[in-house]
């Protein structure tokens, strides 16, 4: 597993190379929003890459909850930690955006209100897994918010489409991307979903061995 | 500030957010694998 790691590693890291030289100097830049576009090739890979971090918290919570298996707790708490992080560099990286092109850091729009409250509801998962000292306890109590939590992504995604936003609609969802834009685009989605995993294993072997010390610190 | 500069702001930070976490990531398990050896040794000096 540690050697499948490092592969991913590198792996991320060749591609984070390639797709951060065709996001800055390959990709052209936008014909209404000009060069400050160019952030969105890493917003948008890093809101679809939380996204799918809480998925992966959302089925090992329910997972966890109806095997009681240690290592989909594990796999949960991880990957909300990941989560937490891409959803962090989508707010700064969206708010950076928002001011040349809205004229505005920020504004309490239904998708960027939307993505505020999923980033607090998994920092709140986070500090519930460490206000509990019973692992077991803990793991049950997140599960619960890791699945509940999983209700905001619907509504944040949604947010476009039931409300009037100031937030874009999905450019990709419409199949309205030029192709010079959608191919720097999905390299760098690639980058970040690879990074993912890559953490992901990481932060899941980090689980293991605290767990593998707790138990030899009781068994002794 | 120009396009240039909210670009460098944004991908900054997401170099920063993202290095940092790989780096505490490395930090912590160093740390924990010490931890595990430490209790692994103090137990195997248990053993009569």
């Amino acid at each position: 597993m540690d050697r499948l790691a490092r592969i991913l590693g590198v792996g991320a890291g060749v591609l984070l190379a390639i797709g951060l030289w065709m996001g800055l100097v390959q990709a052209p830049p936008d014909a209404v929003q000009g060069d400050v576009q160019r952030i969105m090739y890493i917003h948008v890979p890093s809101i679809l890459t939380a996204y799918l971090a809480f998925t992966v918290v959302l089925v090992a919570s329910i997972a966890y909850l109806l095997r009681g298996s240690r290592g989909w707790d594990r796999l949960a708490h991880a990957s909300a930690e990941v989560g937490v992080v891409f959803t962090g560099i989508t707010l700064a990286t969206g708010s950076i955006w928002g001011k040349p092109t809205w004229g505005v850091w920020w504004t309490w729009d239904a998708r960027l209100t939307g993505t505020a409250v999923l980033f607090l509801i998994y920092v709140g998962y986070l500090m519930l897994r460490s206000v509990v000292d019973d692992r077991d306890r803990a793991g049950r109590y997140a599960a619960v918010v890791g699945i509940l939590g999983f209700f905001d992504i619907i509504f944040t995604h949604m947010a476009v489409k039931w409300f009037r936003t100031l937030h874009q609609a999905s450019t990709l969802e419409k199949g309205a991307i030029d192709p010079a834009l959608y191919l720097p685009l999905m390299v760098n989605l690639g980058a970040f979903v690879t990074l993912y995993i890559y953490f992901l294993l990481r932060r899941v072997r980090l689980g293991t061995l605290e767990e593998a010390v707790e138990a030899e610190v009781l068994g002794g | 500030m120009g396009p240039w500069g909210y670009i460098g702001l944004a991908y900054g930070i997401a170099a920063v957010a993202l290095g940092g976490y790989r780096c505490s990531l490395g930090v912590r398990l160093r740390r924990w694998r010490a931890r595990l050896d430490r209790a692994a040794a103090g137990r195997a000096e248990d053993v009569p």
